[in-house]
């Protein structure tokens, strides 16, 4: 297990440099030029030809992929040309942003998503299961940037108990800061001790995490509930039936670690997913995240900041489908290397 | 009539397009304690079926009508909640494929302490005591207690199936194939089981479609052809002087040993698909005795002798058994 282990793991650096090669040879194929940019409106030949010799773009491709390869293996990727910043930190810190959000949403949508699946398996053909699968029919079906305003209408607009956008009070967090430990807001003002920074955070999150939350319940949902139902269709369940297993039993464990397994992989995928795609629901609720800040970098031809966040997600969904791979050792008997 | 599993006018259909068929057709089977009954028929002909609702297992989509009594407890029409304790407590199976009928995800050991804990509530040493008693029986150590299914062969893994279902030493139990997947050695200890367990107090209900097996071990025989029970005997009454031209049948079907190097017969034609059942005898196309009133009348069972009955307008009479075989 240790040897596949390590072996996945080459793979992935070798992944990990392909997908960087790729992305910096597309973001020097791109007609337009981070220059004009930079230099505004009007710039003269001269400030041109400056600027190029300062970010190296008048060497051959070769020699600047090679450069940035290089400073990629440092742990350097640069300054962003927007903001002048370095690039590894604002990713960090909108990557943070995201995971915060992200990781609610999902961890939410498997607690309610494996639970409901279950019992609309359990209950397959009845009303609860027609309930079940009218909720997972329109949360796939439904846009998220609609839910998310329908959302901000209800509870910022007409009930006024939730915060419209953002990710904490701004006046709150002038007067007390919260230092950043762990980049995740609600762990670092529970750290501090900082109570209304807490309730503020949290507030901010409630919306943005139910707005993304619904689409990940919706697939959760009716994946468990598939293959609940296919499992509960086998013969060791049948015969376990034969054996006097309670009804408990055959829903909690005897026909749940066989549907979990798979139910993983889907997990890991759309967390995956989620942490680079959900730039809608980021923008709608001004959300400092990592989705807003790649379209931001695009839109800019900031080709520093595109290749490291491209970088960096690549590499996060490859490591969560190797965390994935690696629980299917624990909980599938039948794997082994 | 307390210990054992009595089956009384058992009727399982399905409905379908055309109407409703019948599976099973008013089936009357009875287990005591002690004796081992052989179920015999072809592939398709209600065997199994009639198993699973001696178990309330019957699939959700099939009518099921008459009675089924263990130990005098019915189980058509029993809630779940009567019959979580009696299955594997009172009744237990044996499953036809051991490959696939333990679950894949827990070692056999968790399995089977499962069962136990279920039907006793004793503390896990008395319980892991009463697992290794009951692997040790079918012939396995307690190595296969920490055992996935897809580590162990498939004689292992029936052997281990046995193991769980004699583990919480039921009044019944019913086997369906048990033997059918192994080879001829490990067979006849799994069967010698069977016989001792009969010995100690068991019903055992055995379901096969080798009459070989059968003549070895059961006690009784009942013959199954389209749903229905042709013919019910004693072992050696059926084997000697069988009365149903399909019990005759499916014996000249057996191989010989020394028999020679000879075509082996076969009963003309196939098992009628039970949806488009054919009035009267079931048997008839494939009958080299039928008559007009076979394809009119459906008899009910006659007594050849109290214990021999037969379900034929005209049974083979003994004399002309005695001489073909």
């Amino acid at each position: 297990m240790l040897g596949y282990f390590f072996r996945r793991l080459a793979m992935l650096a070798l992944i990990v440099v392909g997908v960087a090669i790729f992305t910096f040879v597309l973001s020097r194929a791109l007609p337009s030029s981070p220059i004009e940019m930079m230099l505004g409106s009007k710039p003269t030949a001269e400030q041109i030809a400056q600027a190029r010799a300062d970010l190296g773009l008048d060497r051959p491709v070769v020699i600047q992929l090679g450069r940035y390869i290089v400073q990629v293996a440092q742990g350097e990727f640069g300054t962003s040309l927007r903001t002048g910043r370095p690039v590894m930190e604002e990713v960090i810190q909108r990557l943070s942003a995201t995971a915060e959000l992200v990781s609610l949403a999902l961890l939410l949508a498997v607690a309610l998503g494996v639970p409901l699946g279950i019992l609309s398996a359990a209950q397959r053909g009845r009303w609860i299961d027609g309930l079940t699968r009218m909720l997972a029919v329109s949360g796939v079906a439904v846009p998220v940037f609609f839910l998310g305003i329908v959302l901000q209408m209800i509870f910022y607009g007409w009930l006024g108990w939730l915060p419209l956008q953002g990710r904490i009070d701004t006046n709150l967090i002038v007067d007390f800061p919260v230092p950043a430990h762990t980049g995740l807001l609600l762990i670092d003002s529970a750290l501090a001790g900082n109570t209304s920074a807490l309730k503020s955070a949290f507030s901010h999150l409630v919306l943005p995490t139910l707005t993304l939350m619904l689409a990940s319940l919706a697939t959760i949902l009716r994946a468990t509930r598939n293959m609940m139902i296919e499992v509960l269709g086998s013969d060791h369940i049948r015969a376990a039936r034969a054996y006097g297993a309670s009804r408990r039993s055959l829903y909690f464990k005897l026909a749940l670690k066989p549907t979990l397994v798979p139910l993983l992989t889907i997990i890991g995928l759309t967390y995956g997913f989620m942490l680079g795609g959900s730039v809608i629901t980021e923008v709608l609720f001004d959300w400092p995240g990592i989705g807003a800040y790649i379209v931001e970098s695009v839109v800019t031809n900031d080709y520093p900041a595109v290749l490291g966040v491209t970088l960096v997600i690549s590499t996060l969904y490859l490591l969560i489908n190797l965390v994935v791979d690696m629980l299917y050792f624990v909980l599938d008997p039948r794997i082994h290397v | 009539m307390s210990g054992g599993l009595v089956i009384k006018q058992l009727s399982l259909s399905f409905a379908h397009a055309g109407g409703l068929a019948a599976a099973v057709n008013a089936c009357d089977l009875a287990v005591m304690p002690n004796e081992i009954v052989g179920l015999v028929g072809e592939s398709g002909s209600g065997k199994s079926l009639t198993a699973l609702a001696c178990l309330g297992l019957t699939p959700p989509n099939c009518r099921i009508s008459g009675s089924v009594q263990i130990a005098g407890t019915e189980i058509v029409g029993a809630s779940e909640a009567t019959l979580a304790p009696i299955r594997g407590r009172k009744i237990a199976m044996i499953f036809q494929n051991p490959m696939t009928a333990l679950n894949p995800f827990f070692t056999i050991g968790e399995q089977m302490m499962g069962v136990i804990r279920r039907h006793f509530s004793v503390d896990i040493n008395t319980a892991r005591a009463s697992v290794s008693g009951a692997l040790a029986q079918s012939g396995l150590t307690d190595i296969a207690l920490k055992k996935y299914p897809h580590q162990m062969s498939g004689g292992q893994l029936q052997r281990a199936m046995i193991a769980m279902a004699i583990a919480c030493k039921p009044d019944i139990l019913i086997a369906d194939e048990p033997s059918t997947a192994l080879d001829v050695t490990v067979q006849a200890r799994i069967l010698n089981l069977l016989r001792q367990l009969a010995d100690q107090g068991m019903g055992i209900l055995l379901i096969t479609h080798d009459l070989g097996v059968v003549a070895q071990v059961a006690d009784r025989v009942a013959v199954m052809y389209s749903g229905r029970i042709v013919e019910t005997g004693d072992t050696d009454d059926i084997f000697s002087s069988a009365a149903h031209p399909y019990t005759l049948g499916l014996l000249q079907s057996s191989p010989v040993m020394g028999g020679g190097r000879r075509k082996m017969h076969a009963i003309s034609g196939v098992v009628p698909d039970f949806r488009y059942r054919l009035s009267g005898c079931a048997f008839r196309d494939r009958c080299t005795h039928m008559q007009t009133i076979c394809a009119t009348e459906q008899v009910a069972l006659k007594s050849l002798t109290p214990a021999h009955q037969v379900n034929c307008h005209f049974p083979i009479a003994q004399s002309s058994t005695a001489a073909k075989s």
